[in-house]
């Protein structure tokens, strides 16, 4: 099961996944609606901002709450689906979402998350540097763990 | 959006003298390019007074590369001129359900603009007077409604820049003057509103493909403000230096059209014939057939108009 993996240390903040994934989804530009949303802490002392998108969790909060039951895990993928049909927007997945990812679209007056582009995400495509990937979870553990020793081994050696 | 729908623009035009709002809402395509027209024909009745138009083209805020190109328009006595720049202002007045703000009149007290909801109203900006840029753009992030607004702002104790959303500093002494000569300490604008586009397939496909030209790595991207090499909005192609330089715009810039149409074109973008691109884009955007003479004859004469 392949998911969508953000590298921090490269992501700049600039909104271009969220900008373009409110097209793809929702038809128009519309970045409180996008499927990927940056959140950014806006302050003087310590800007900051983060990326909030659907993790496929192990144990989604997201199916548990739902009042109509129409979440699933797919057995063989892992991926947390929708059935949309029956979403009458309660929003109760939100809710329970820690990661605040199911977003209302005000145009169905349904909650969406993502749902990949069907295995193309256009997040990845257009990330001008390269800080979104789709990738299987054990290439995603392996580049942040390189990346964690590259980072250690930086500051060893100025330390030395 | 069939091309025989029609797109509302939204013109907020303010008047400081006597702190007055009114909302005009044209149809384009009766009014004109993005609204352009319509703009600069409300201006053209204040000739007497020092105006400032902050104005948006139909793909500012679509999310297209470069699509946070905005506008400035100023008239003051004896001198105007017409310049673009790129940030996030522009594209939050956009989902604030503004197109274009028509600034007059002087304040007698100094105030600031607040963009959202479909309106614009006046604020006082008073108590504003002894905070730095990063104390008074953290104070009017507080007073928005909208988490991701943009505030635009200067104060004298900052060096007296143009700052727009902390980090972005708009080196442009005559857009400062205009402020200042109208008591006006900032624009703040936001919203969770959206922008129609007429046909998202097409337009996703030319975005992405234009997207394809990844930059060269620079150094420095990291977190936003830390030498970033973007922020919200701006071409993934500038440089990363912090600064924004609005193009005042002359007779026969090349650059005119992309940046009427909303997209901040300059010689980092990685293709040629800007026009051409932009012609594509609006035609996506907009469900109409546009070419790149055609932009460019409809850029040279809403030019004509503005300066």
């Amino acid at each position: 099961m392949k998911i969508i993996s953000i590298q921090r240390d490269k992501c700049t903040g600039c909104g271009i996944c969220q900008a373009m994934c409110a097209v793809a989804s929702c038809g128009r530009a519309c970045p409180s609606e996008s499927r990927i949303r940056l959140r950014r802490q806006w302050d003087s002392e310590t800007p900051f901002h983060d990326v909030a998108i659907c993790r496929h969790c192990a144990e989604p909060a997201c199916l548990t709450a739902c009042l109509m039951d129409i979440i699933s895990k797919n057995p063989a993928t892992g991926h947390v689906a929708r059935d949309t049909d029956k979403c009458f927007g309660c929003a109760a997945c939100a809710v329970m979402c820690p990661f605040g990812a199911p977003v209302y679209d005000t145009e169905t007056h349904k909650m969406a998350t993502c749902d990949f582009c069907g295995g193309d995400p256009v997040c990845v495509k257009v990330c001008p540097h390269s800080a979104i990937k789709y990738e299987e979870p054990s290439e995603a553990a392996v580049s942040r763990r390189s990346r964690q020793a590259e980072r250690f081994y930086e500051v060893e050696e100025a330390r030395l | 959006m069939s091309s025989t729908e029609k797109s509302a623009v939204r013109i907020a035009v303010i008047d400081l003298s006597k702190q007055r709002v009114k909302l005009l809402e044209a149809v384009w395509p009766d009014c004109g390019f993005g609204g352009y027209e319509a703009a600069l024909s409300v201006t053209g009745g204040l000739r007497s007074r020092p105006v400032l138009c902050v104005l948006t083209g139909p793909l500012t805020g679509t999310g297209a590369p470069g699509s946070g190109c905005y506008g400035f328009m100023w008239r003051e006595k004896t001198r105007s001129g017409l310049a673009f720049t790129e940030g996030r202002l522009g594209p939050m007045m956009k989902f604030a359900g503004i197109n274009h703000l028509i600034i007059h009149g002087h304040a007698e007290t100094p105030v600031y603009l607040s963009v959202e909801g479909e309106s614009a109203s006046i604020c006082d900006a008073a108590g504003l007077q002894d905070m730095d840029i990063a104390q008074m753009t953290d104070f009017l992030y507080a007073q928005s409604d909208y988490g991701d607004a943009s505030v635009l702002a200067f104060t004298e104790k900052s060096g007296g820049v143009l700052v727009e959303d902390y980090r972005f500093e708009h080196h442009s002494a005559e857009i400062r003057d205009i402020f200042e000569s109208m008591n006006l300490k900032a624009v703040v604008a936001g919203g969770a509103g959206s922008i129609p586009i007429g046909r998202p397939k097409e337009f996703l496909k030319e975005c992405i493909g234009l997207y394809s030209h990844k930059p060269a790595p620079e150094k420095g991207p990291g977190r936003y403000g830390d030498g970033a090499a973007t922020g919200f909005y701006l071409s993934p192609w500038r440089k990363a230096d912090g600064k924004i330089e609005p193009v005042n715009i002359t007779d026969n810039d090349e650059s005119l059209a992309p940046k009427l149409a909303g997209l901040f074109w300059d010689e980092a973008f990685p293709l040629p014939d800007a026009a051409s691109y932009a012609a594509k884009l609006l035609s996506c955007v907009l469900s109409e057939k546009w070419d790149a003479k055609k932009l460019e004859t409809t850029a040279k004469r809403i030019h004509a108009k503005a300066v």
